[in-house]
């Protein structure tokens, strides 16, 4: 009885351990592991598999902060992109999505379709609506520049991306719309979780509907909002395809208007050194580390 | 605002229940301010719409669209003449591949959908019913790998990849997919075993199951249609997914339809109509999917966040 009741306890402390091992191991072997060594190759001079890859400490470093030109310069251009980018794209999706949840949140007939019309954008592959988005962008026959022409916008079409001299604008445009569906989706279900209870009280208190929402809606929203608006930041940050595809046409046009990720992974696998690219990609985690750490802080002292 | 205002509002509302009960089920009273409401509701939703569907539309547009008009200054969101044309055409374009990398693209997704929930549904049970050392450490790194840069990511992946010999091959992608989706699997998993109750496999040892057998008798049927949803959203993932696809697969015959995509609208530069038709055949199997899945996706994932 008693050895059962030790083999019992001893079952009990090992199976959440043999639950998760497939899933640690996993991790640690092919998530961990090569995170781990790309920060260190970052140290090195590995220029591509295979290559002696000696330990230079920060001198990959040194490269991308010292001097103006070269890789220093594409690397400021970059990291500045990178910035405008993301609180761009983020904010424009936090004041689409916003208000976008707002509309979906209302009681009217009909409501199902247009919430599944406007969510369905999410399933199509990135890939599919970049393309589509670089179409609706060409020069001679795109959608846009038709009828910014037509509308008296424009005087003659432009080559909106992938040259030389492109700007991140158009592309910002595009990030905002790919992005807003799901932001909506997360402060939609955000919204729907505040009870009517709430609402009908500060009704009965007298308070018009802007009330309502200043002092019921957004307070209620506090947390869902912070997590919607971090999740975007990291996502946002470090998004790859849009740019690759309309901004540097599938990786012709190079440089044009590469943001980091995209520069990170152009030293590494078009140019062929690993341990530049990879220190790139080091500076954008700790830029985006500290912002969400320093954050997240201050969210605990206001709390 | 006043006392006497506010027991005037109460009283009304009360009022307007009774009568509500009173005269029954009665259809809402039409006031202009209703009117008013709705109408703005519907022209927002409208506007909604029509933002997020117009490229959508276009693109399917394009795809039906008959070559010669594709480059006509006359434009216009239906086909000027309608046909098939571009979907005959892209299937049997020798650039496009469509089968080859159709087939590809299956055998990649499925096998990574398999692998990584054969990894993670444990996990995801375990962190939602155990108290064990460690468990925050695992569930803080589900949230820090965020952070991490897919690009810092992809290099030492290719780094030891090219070491096991598994650059260019479906093996290595395989790997780094089932590798990569673990912390989204593990965390809407998590959110899924959370929503059913833990009495009723208290239930099950009572009637005298044994802990892994209420597991595999009532767990497991109750928790399948949630996995099954996460790898559905998992399967449309790796569908979708183009970064590392375009970086560990070199040959043309081995690589994924995201990637295949690029590169046939590189070959084809001016052939919108056929990069469209090709586009709408890619998105198909990933939004049938999305719309089966999508119920369970958004709950999942905010029962997740919200414990």
């Amino acid at each position: 009885m008693r050895l059962a009741s030790l083999r019992y306890r001893a079952f009990k402390n090992i199976l959440p351990y043999s639950f998760i091992f497939p899933a640690v191991a996993a991790l640690l072997f092919f998530s961990i592991y090569p995170f781990l060594s790309g920060i260190w190759y970052s140290f090195t001079n590995m220029g591509w598999v295979g290559d002696a890859a000696p330990f230079v400490g920060l001198q990959n470093y040194q490269r991308l902060f010292e001097g103006n030109v070269g890789v220093a310069k594409l690397f400021k251009d970059a990291f500045i992109r990178s910035v405008l980018w993301t609180v761009v794209v983020v904010g424009g999706q936090f004041a689409v999505g916003g208000g976008v949840a707002l509309v979906l949140n209302e009681k009217f007939p009909g409501r199902t379709i247009v919430r599944t019309l406007t969510l369905l954008p999410i399933a199509v592959p990135t890939v599919i609506l970049a393309l589509t988005w670089q179409w609706m962008y060409d020069p001679y026959y795109g959608l846009i520049n038709h009828y910014f022409v037509k509308w008296g916008i424009l005087d003659a079409p432009i080559m909106w991306v992938g040259q030389t001299n492109s700007t991140l604008w158009p592309l910002i445009l595009t990030g905002i719309w790919l992005g807003f569906p799901f932001m909506a989706l997360m402060l939609l279900s955000g919204l729907q979780g505040i009870p009517d209870e709430l609402y009908d009280a500060a009704k009965v208190d007298g308070a018009n509907a802007l009330a309502r929402f200043l002092y019921v809606t957004l307070p209620q929203m506090r947390t869902i909002i912070g997590i919607a608006v971090m999740l975007h930041v990291l996502w946002w940050w470090n998004h790859f395809t849009i740019i690759m595809i309309v901004g540097t046409q599938g990786g012709q046009y190079g440089y044009g208007s590469s943001t980091l990720p995209i520069l990170g992974w152009y030293e590494a696998f078009r140019w062929s050194h690993l341990s530049l690219g990879a220190a790139i990609s080091v500076v954008a985690m700790v830029g985006i580390g500290g912002i969400i750490f320093w954050n997240a802080r201050r969210e605990m002292r206001a709390i | 605002m006043s006392l006497p205002n506010r027991l005037n509002i109460v009283e009304q509302a009360a009022g307007e229940k009774i009568n509500s009960i009173t005269i029954g089920r009665e259809w809402p009273k039409v006031t202009p301010r209703k009117v008013i409401r709705l109408l703005v509701i519907y022209a927002l939703s409208l506007l909604i719409v029509g933002t997020t569907m117009i490229p959508v539309l276009w693109m399917i547009k394009t795809s039906f669209e008959t070559p010669e008009f594709m480059h006509s200054l006359q434009i216009q969101f239906w086909p000027i003449k309608f046909t098939w044309q571009n979907y005959l055409d892209v299937l049997n374009n020798p650039n496009a591949m469509i089968v080859r990398s159709t087939f590809n693209s299956m055998v990649v997704a499925s096998l990574s959908t398999i692998l990584n929930l054969a990894i993670t549904a444990t996990a995801g049970y375990a962190l939602s019913r155990f108290n064990f050392h460690g468990k925050s450490v695992f569930g803080m790194y589900l949230l820090l790998f965020y952070m991490i840069p897919r690009t810092l990511l992809l290099i030492g992946m290719f780094v030891m990849l090219a070491r096991l010999h598994m650059i260019n091959r479906h093996i290595g992608l395989v790997i780094s997919y089932a590798a990569l989706g673990i912390p989204l699997a593990v965390w809407w998993l998590k959110g899924y075993f959370d929503s059913i109750p833990v009495e009723i496999e208290e239930q099950a040892m009572v009637d005298g199951c044994s802990r892994l057998g209420a597991l595999w008798r009532v767990i497991v049927p109750m928790a399948l249609p949630g996995v099954v949803a996460v790898g559905m959203i998992q399967f449309v993932d790796f569908w979708n997914e183009f970064q590392l696809a375009l970086t560990i697969i070199q040959t043309n015959t081995l690589q994924l339809l995201p990637v295949r995509i690029v590169n046939f609208m590189g070959f084809q530069r001016t052939d919108w109509g056929q990069t469209m038709a090709f586009s709408v055949l890619v998105a198909i199997p990933a939004v049938i999917l999305f719309a089966l899945a999508q119920r369970n996706m958004i709950s999942g994932l905010m029962s997740g966040f919200s414990k």
